[in-house]
């Protein structure tokens, strides 16, 4: 028994040492992921109203023909994340998800407006999907030029004042979930943050030289 | 010097595993085989299939062999001279320099280029293998010795497998780093 017992701990300290290279291999080639990988955010367009401009305040009408009031103090302390999207966009319905995630998880709470314009008979499917979901799908022209949307699929997000916070042409989660997180850290896009940090990261450095 | 029974029998095993896993891959795209035994440009042409063919024969016959006491340390020696005339054939082709040459240690979803790595992890099995030629020194078996040769058999496989996807992610790690 002594000798089983001398060869299971010999064998066990040889699997701590390989187990040990392969952890530190891991976490070389998780560093350096670490590294390379650069936040992905929404792309900030120019046009349209900036972000910490008042929201335009529109009275619309819902697919289903309910009152809907876009912009201005919302009633409710709510904010509001805008969608711009349509049924032939492939992108916009890859995102669609998680439009679905915002609306039902986040705290505070977020009402989330799909936004479209064109034909009603073109939408009706996928209106039919949101009605299903209970968020709201309003048509208007009116809101994409008064945000001057040029690229779907495209988000606003107001917070409950009215103020535009953040805002971008959303592709995959991470952009849609780069808008909430750049109202929370109070800046105007990722490409904001990313500028910040390099200028701390430097401010750091020349400041541990001096 | 001698090895004790149990370490024997787990290395064995896991060798015998190896040489499973190897030749599955080898048989299952047995064309892919041949491009890159050819690649390694140490064999004239009309050789590489018949060459092809022998280095599958051989680890089926070693992963048959190795788990057995009574056929397991002459398959040991053939395990450690197909290993050295592997580790052979990397050197070479390191010394030419030839660094984004395909392993084909691998199925080709884990795409290993060549590296000192291939040889580090050659040169383990290699004393693994030798390690099966020294005589066993026996002695009474306890239920401990039961564990000991399956913990021994799981974490060598899992090491195993772990150091097949570092290596093969590694270039990839390096290279995009780099740029």
């Amino acid at each position: 028994m002594t000798t089983a017992l001398a060869v299971s701990v010999a064998v066990l300290w040889v699997a701590v040492g390989v187990l040990a290279i392969v952890v530190l291999a891991l976490a070389r080639q998780v560093g350096v992921l670490h590294e390379r990988v650069a936040p992905a955010g929404a792309l900030l367009t120019r046009a349209g109203p900036a972000v910490g401009d008042r929201a335009p305040v529109l009275d619309l009408r819902t697919f289903d023909g309910v009152a809907l009031t876009v912009g201005g103090v919302s009633v409710a302390a709510r904010r509001t994340l805008l969608f711009f999207l349509s049924p032939s966009c492939p992108v916009c319905k890859t995102v669609l998800p998680t439009l679905l995630s915002v609306a039902a998880g986040e705290t505070p709470a977020i009402d989330v407006v799909l936004a479209s314009d064109g034909r009603p008979e073109e939408h009706a499917a996928l209106a039919a999907e949101f009605r299903a979901k209970a968020l709201p799908y309003v048509l208007s022209t009116e809101l994409g030029l008064a945000y001057q949307v040029a690229k779907l699929p495209y988000a606003v997000l107001i917070d409950a004042d009215g103020v535009v916070r953040a805002k971008g042409i959303v592709n995959t989660r991470e952009h849609v979930e780069s808008l909430i997180e750049a109202e929370r850290l109070g800046v105007a896009s990722i490409q904001d943050y990313v500028a910040s940090v390099e200028k701390r990261e430097v401010a750091s450095v020349t400041g541990g030289r001096a | 010097m001698t090895i004790d029974p149990i370490i024997a029998a787990a290395l064995r095993v896991l060798l015998a595993l190896l040489f499973a896993a190897a030749v599955a891959h080898k048989v299952a795209d047995f064309a892919a085989f041949r491009i890159v035994l050819h690649d390694y440009h140490l064999l004239p042409l009309a050789m590489v299939t018949p060459a092809t063919a022998i280095v599958i024969a051989t680890e089926i016959g070693l992963a048959a062999a190795l788990p057995w006491p009574a056929t397991g340390s002459t398959a040991a020696w053939a395990a450690v001279a197909l290993l050295a005339i592997y580790s052979f054939g990397i050197a070479i082709n390191l010394l030419r320099g030839r660094r984004t040459l395909e392993c084909g240690c691998a199925p080709s979803t884990y795409r290993q280029p060549l590296s000192e790595w291939l040889l580090a992890r050659n040169a383990v099995s290699i004393a693994a293998a030798f390690a099966l030629t020294l005589p066993h020194a026996p002695r009474a078996l306890a239920w401990l010795d039961a564990v000991t040769f399956a913990g021994m058999v799981a974490a060598g496989s899992a090491a195993w497998v772990a150091t097949q996807q570092l290596l093969a992610l590694a270039p990839r790690v390096a290279v995009r780093g780099a740029s």
